[in-house]
């Protein structure tokens, strides 16, 4: 009888067993939570950062956690915007654990706080490389090592409210965001023949090191007056947490999202229906 | 029943067309994870039947049944004191029930029709938020109300005329509510289900609707009521915490793919010929008056 917010409900799913799953940005934040999720729910991670200290300690707690007998988690340092890194972590799935049945693209970054018409060409480049370019090519690369490890598989791209709505001097990012969400409906349509389902979800405020750039940028010296500010925009009235947006993910990975294929599922306490 | 504890154990759940179809799925989901069920409809033979199922499973006592015509403001008052009285209290509100409504020609829509065809599907809608939030603002502990819309909702063609309009206003309505229940922290979402494999769907031409899926759907399997069953239960659960006001879209892909994705079927009239009522899984069936003669069936 309880609908708690911020009870921790013991985990009682196990609906990942013996799945493989890459998951992109590990180290920190969404992504180590979704890592986290999946290795509770019994499957093996391939985590991929280019913080190497940040991503050796996400693996270490998971080893230390589960242990020997525990699904296995493995790691691959790397630039999302190299095409080499989204090769390495897809053929570590296959090397390292036999399959890959689950991709998750999380890594992302916000590129700078500029207005419109100051954005540069290297800005542009450098956004697109990391949020658009690495999705697509795991995407791409990802398809044949699904079928080759039989039974479909799931892709979960982490776009963004940001996609649905202009983002003030958050111009470049919001575009990208944009461009995973309309990728994820092309990836669904062409590879659900082969059963390989594929969905976004749309954060709102997380609370994470991401977003608080963003309120250091909204007003320095008053970051806390920024998150009141913030939060008084999300009907829930608080901002959400990375294993929140690890259940959403969880869930699609499953079988319990068997139907879904080429939706774009917001989360975000209700920001973006005011 | 395994010893471990269900994704909803305890919780108590109103579920409204819940004897048949994607309801009864739900309802057979929230048994299976520890909830306890009362399930409003009016097709009362349908739902001593899956009573008699549950109860034969070692499970009925986690399930009542009260006939109700969600249209009706004392009857859904009642649905929901029986949730109260003889649980407890209520966690989540599935407003699932829903008919066919008014068909066919726009030129010859009755206006009896449409307005019994909101009357089941908007009315019925408001009436289950008004007063399931009711009982989760009395217990203080917040709630989830999901709401059946379809992707008739989203797009021209995905169903008759009135259904998607009643369907429009479902996602509109989930909106608003999510927004002003929120402080209570009453979640509010609505699912939108493709096409379904069920009765209502395909009137009993099952071969046909199949090989039809089949070329307009993109992934290959075809959708069962469990598919929206599982999205319901996520929604219901402590698994979908910061998820409010969101519109779920579980349809094999259909609507992902674009216009382009579908092709118009050959034989196939987009103009109806005909017009009247389809009430549904209420055990009144469907009403059809043809406009012409049949040339082809």
């Amino acid at each position: 009888m309880s609908n708690e917010a911020n009870s921790a409900a013991p985990l009682l799913l196990h609906r990942l067993a013996s799945k493989v799953v890459v998951v992109t940005g590990a180290a920190k934040g969404i992504g180590a939570a979704i890592a986290n999720r999946c290795v509770a729910e019994g499957a093996s991670v391939v985590l991929v950062d280019r913080d190497a200290d940040a991503l050796e300690a996400v693996e270490q707690a998971i080893q230390e956690r589960h242990g020997a007998a525990g699904p296995n988690a493995s790691t691959v340092v790397g630039d999302m915007a190299d095409e080499s890194t989204v090769r390495n972590m897809i053929d570590a799935a296959l090397d390292t654990h036999g399959r890959l049945d689950g991709l998750v693209n999380n890594a992302g970054i916000f590129g700078s706080f500029t207005r419109f018409e100051d954005n540069t060409i290297e800005a542009f480049q450098e956004i697109i490389g990391v949020n658009v370019q690495a999705v697509w090519l795991a995407m791409k690369y990802a398809k044949p090592a699904m079928l080759a490890s039989d039974g479909g598989g799931s892709i979960v791209n982490i776009a963004s409210m940001a996609a649905m709505r202009a983002n003030r001097q958050l111009s470049l990012y919001g575009m990208t965001k944009g461009a995973v969400a309309n990728l994820t409906m092309n990836a669904a349509t062409e590879y659900a023949k082969h059963n390989i389902r594929v969905n976004a979800i749309c954060p709102g405020p997380i609370d994470t090191d991401m977003l608080g750039n963003v309120e250091a940028f909204i007003d320095e010296r008053h970051s806390d007056a920024a998150r009141a500010q913030i939060e008084r925009s999300i009907p829930l009235r608080r901002y959400g947490r990375p294993d929140e947006i690890a259940a959403v993910a969880a869930f699609l990975l499953s079988a319990d999202a068997s139907f879904m294929t080429g939706a774009r599922v917001p989360v975000d306490g209700g920001q973006s229906l005011e | 029943m395994s010893a471990e504890e269900g994704r909803l154990q305890d919780r108590v759940a109103v579920i409204t067309g819940g004897a048949a179809g994607i309801g009864a799925a739900t309802v057979r989901m929230f048994v299976a994870e520890g909830a306890k069920v009362v399930i409003g409809d009016l097709n009362a033979e349908a739902a001593h039947e899956l009573i008699d199922e549950l109860t034969d499973a070692g499970v009925g006592d986690q399930v009542r049944f009260q006939s109700v015509d969600v249209a009706d403001e004392s009857q859904v008052i009642e649905l929901m004191s029986l949730a109260t009285t003889d649980f407890g209290g209520i966690d989540v509100v599935f407003n699932n029930a829903g008919i066919g409504g008014a068909i066919g020609s726009i030129l010859e829509l009755e206006v009896d029709h449409w307005d019994q065809t909101f009357a089941v599907m908007t009315r019925g809608v408001f009436l289950g938020i008004k007063h399931g939030a009711r009982a989760m603002r009395a217990s203080g502990n917040g709630g989830s109300i999901i709401n059946t819309a379809s992707i008739a909702a989203l797009s021209g063609r995905g169903g008759p005329l009135a259904y998607s309009a009643t369907k429009a206003a479902v996602v509109n309505i989930t909106l608003n509510a999510a927004v002003e229940l929120a402080p209570l922290n009453i979640r509010v979402n609505a699912v939108c289900p493709g096409i379904i494999f069920t009765d209502l769907m395909h009137r009993g031409h099952a071969v046909e609707a199949e090989q039809t899926i089949e070329k307009i759907q993109p992934l290959p399997q075809r959708g069962e009521p469990e598919h929206i069953a599982s999205m319901v239960r996520f929604l219901a659960s402590d698994e979908s915490t910061f998820v409010t006001g969101t519109t779920q879209v579980v349809d094999g892909g259909y609507l992902a793919q674009g216009t382009l994705g579908v092709h118009p079927l050959p034989g196939v009239s987009y103009t109806p010929t005909y017009t009247g009522m389809n009430y549904g899984t209420t055990g009144r069936g469907t009403e059809i008056n043809y406009l012409e003669p049949r040339t082809n069936t």
